[in-house]
């Protein structure tokens, strides 16, 4: 042994440490190992005693027999080693640093494995796209527990759990991307989204984190179900007493009309007010029909300007005499979007300004079509305006400046949900004392609502030629409908049930253009009558009549796919159209028309 | 649900075809009449009305075109016999002069060939409140 005794200190050292360490002298010569080191030789091959030739050639010995070219572990029988070297007073020390288990990576693996979240990993080099890692909430979602998706395709799994969407470009996207899928199972609806994270092009593979969003799904539909009914609250105060005035003007007309009954003029004069007065009484209900209806409805080309208007029987009553509200629309602005979240939505917006003004002022409600910003739909009022730090806060759910028991703090983050999604963008334009104006920026729909009244009205209320079978089980009403089919220059035939207009229709020799009836009436209803009409006068067209809501639960017998509905009251003025339009076309099967919002569109 | 007008019904078909017979038949059963009584001709129809069953059917549907005896010849008999009963023609052309004559035989319909259960039971609801009144 060459070592000093300073070298003394140094065989102390290495001898007394676990890992095999090898010393090579400054001209690279060896010179030491400790005990450990001399079974790697063992290991290795080398006989009894045989000591390495030098750092390098020991070096190269070392990455000959125990690794490869990819990493740089060395793996000698069973243990596998990192190579440190490091040079101190004149000699190279060679450690041999046995590779464990990284305890920080040992905890993490067991966190995946039962973290809530399923998360698999796929490698995107195949094209099967294979599943390469799963978690055990992954396997516990995407199939029955336990079950092995190692190795499987990832579309496979995917359709399998009901997906039945192709993911190829989810799962080969460069950004991180999310998709929401909609389950049945066991009779319960859930959700779960499915985040997809790209590992990036080096590794090619994709993350995927699969999060079940049933929870909030509920709570969502919880929230806006307690949005609706807080409106509703505000809106049942409003419309009382809006109906009872209603039917104040009706009674108090009618008794005019009776008292002054000599007098033509006058009483016709009563009897027109009795009229608009219904007409006023219909588009309230009309809205609150469309507002309590909790299917959704889907997205269809609208006119903002019409559809704004059409609320302000709702809207008036909602405020105080201090308020002067005025509507102002521009003609032809169509948006493509649900009716009912745009009458939501003017609501809340209406009802704030109206909170903002306790001593009145004037509410402004604007659309307008604008070429930079698409559709405009503002609502200016002219009260206390908001402090900034209101306004910063103005859109967050919960979030109130109301009395207690006044409101939830719900509307606005409403406001803001729907505008969103509608893809369009919501503005504040706002000064403490001198009032506020939210503008919603909507995108213009490319083409006109499908079905638009008709504006020429010159020929409307001609029903010279056309005859007509009237079936209603209510006389009064089958009286006036005649009655005013008849002023129209239709010849009518009144039936005061299904079976009698079908003995009419038997003896009558001529053609009968329409059948126009009731839906809900004894012993036979609209439906089957219209049914049967049709099986022996094929060539006539059929309008049912109802006072529900076409196709609601309450209509108790659904209307087929195609029919054509008037909502009661009667619009006289849209009968006659529709007839007149009806009267025109091939075939009543042609026109599917529904009356949704106020206006009438092909469904 | 069987309609309480219709299955109060008591018809008597008048036809010489087995074919349409049976299949009025059917129909008629479909809307729960079932008493349905048949005659292959209209002299056979006659005697049975002769018989018995005078006051006890109050419907009458009978073919056009039969041999021997037409649908309109049998609907002359009756009428000059003051039988009152309903009456539908069945039948399988428009003849102008022959329906107005019908008409004035007191005829209550006609039921066009080929017929569907639909255009069926339209006809004998139009028809089924006269002639269970009379």
């Amino acid at each position: 042994m060459i070592f000093s005794a300073k070298s003394k200190l140094h065989n102390a050292f290495i001898d007394g440490l676990a890992e095999p360490v090898f010393v090579f002298g400054a001209n690279g010569m060896f010179q030491d190992s400790n005990k450990s080191a001399r079974d790697v030789l063992k290991t290795l091959g080398y006989a009894e005693g045989r000591e390495p030739e030098s750092y390098e050639a020991f070096l190269k010995i070392l990455r000959l027999v125990g690794t490869n070219s990819e990493t740089p572990v060395l793996s000698i029988g069973n243990e596998k080693y990192e190579t440190l070297s490091r040079k101190s007073d004149g000699l190279t020390l060679l450690r041999l640093m046995p590779l464990r288990e990284d305890p920080h990576l040992a905890r993490l693996a067991v966190a995946l494995e039962i973290m809530p979240w399923g998360l698999i990993t796929v490698e995107l080099n195949s094209p099967q796209r294979k599943i390469v890692y799963c978690n055990r909430c992954a396997g516990d979602l995407l199939q029955a527990p336990g079950t092995n998706l190692l190795g499987k395709p990832a579309q496979e799994v995917f359709r399998a759990f009901g997906v039945e969407k192709d993911m190829t470009d989810y799962l080969e996207g460069l950004e991180p991307s999310h998709f929401d899928a909609e389950n049945k199972k066991d009779d319960r609806l859930t959700w779960h989204r499915f985040h997809f994270i790209p590992y990036g092009r080096k590794i090619n593979a994709c993350l995927v984190v699969i999060e079940d969003t049933s929870e909030s799904k509920i709570m969502e539909g919880q929230y806006f179900q307690a949005q609706r009914l807080e409106s509703l609250g505000q809106l049942a105060g409003g419309v009382a007493h809006d109906f009872n005035n209603i039917l104040s003007i009706i009674d108090g007309y009618a008794r005019m009309a009776k008292k002054h009954i000599e007098n033509r003029d006058d009483t016709v004069n009563y009897l027109e007010r009795i009229g608009q007065a219904v007409q006023r009484g219909a588009a309230l209900t009309s809205q609150l029909l469309t507002f309590g209806r909790h299917k959704i409805i889907k997205d269809s080309v609208v006119d903002l300007g019409v559809l704004v208007k059409d609320q302000e029987p709702l809207l008036r009553p909602l405020m105080d005499a201090s308020i002067n509200l005025s509507i102002r629309t521009d003609d032809d602005v169509y948006v493509q979007v649900p009716g009912d979240d745009i009458c939501q939505i003017l609501l809340n917006l209406c009802i704030n300004a109206r909170d903002a003004m306790p001593d009145g002022g004037n509410l402004i409600v604007e659309v307008r079509k604008s070429g930079g910003e698409g559709a405009v739909l503002r609502v200016i009022d002219t009260g206390m305006g908001m402090k900034p730090e209101v306004k910063a806060r103005m859109f967050d759910p919960f979030f109130t400046t109301k009395d207690q028991g006044k409101g939830t703090g719900l509307g606005l983050s409403m406001v803001y949900g729907l505008v969103k999604d509608m893809k369009g963008d919501i503005s504040v334009l706002t000064k403490e004392g001198s009032g506020t104006s939210i503008t919603i920026q909507l995108p213009l729909s490319g083409s006109a609502p499908d079905f638009q009244e008709t504006t020429d009205r010159s020929d409307k209320g001609n029903l010279n030629g056309l005859t007509a079978l009237v079936a209603e089980d209510e006389p009064d009403l089958l009286n006036i409908l005649s009655g005013t089919l008849e002023d129209m220059g239709a010849t009518v035939i009144k039936a005061s049930n299904g079976n009698e207009a079908l003995a009419l229709q038997e003896g009558y020799e001529g053609g009968i253009d329409f059948l126009l009836t009731d839906v809900v009436m004894p012993d036979l209803n609209g439906v089957k009558l219209a049914e049967l009409f049709k099986s022996v006068r094929p060539e006539s067209k059929v309008m049912f009549m109802s006072g529900y809501p076409a196709n609601g639960d309450m209509a108790r017998v659904s209307l087929p796919e195609d029919a054509l509905m008037m909502p009661k009251p009667i619009d006289v003025n849209k009968l006659a159209s529709v007839i007149q339009d009806m009267a025109k076309s091939p075939s009543d099967m042609n026109l599917h028309w529904k009356k949704i919002t106020g206006q009438w569109r092909r469904a | 649900m069987i309609d309480p007008l219709l299955k109060n019904l008591k018809i008597l078909i008048v036809e010489d075809q087995t074919e349409v017979r049976m299949q009025l038949k059917d129909q008629l059963a479909e809307l729960g009449i079932t008493q349905v009584f048949e005659a292959p001709d209209a002299r056979m129809a006659i005697q049975l009305l002769d018989v018995a069953f005078v006051d006890y059917v109050n419907l009458i549907l009978c073919d056009w075109n039969m041999p021997c005896m037409s649908g309109l010849e049998f609907l002359r008999h009756i009428r000059e016999s003051g039988i009152q009963t309903s009456f539908m023609m069945i039948t399988g052309r428009g003849d102008q002069k022959s329906v107005i004559e019908a008409r004035n035989y007191g005829v209550d319909g006609y039921i066009r060939k080929p017929f569907t259960s639909l255009q069926i039971e339209a006809k004998l609801r139009s028809v089924a409140h006269k002639a269970l009144a009379a």
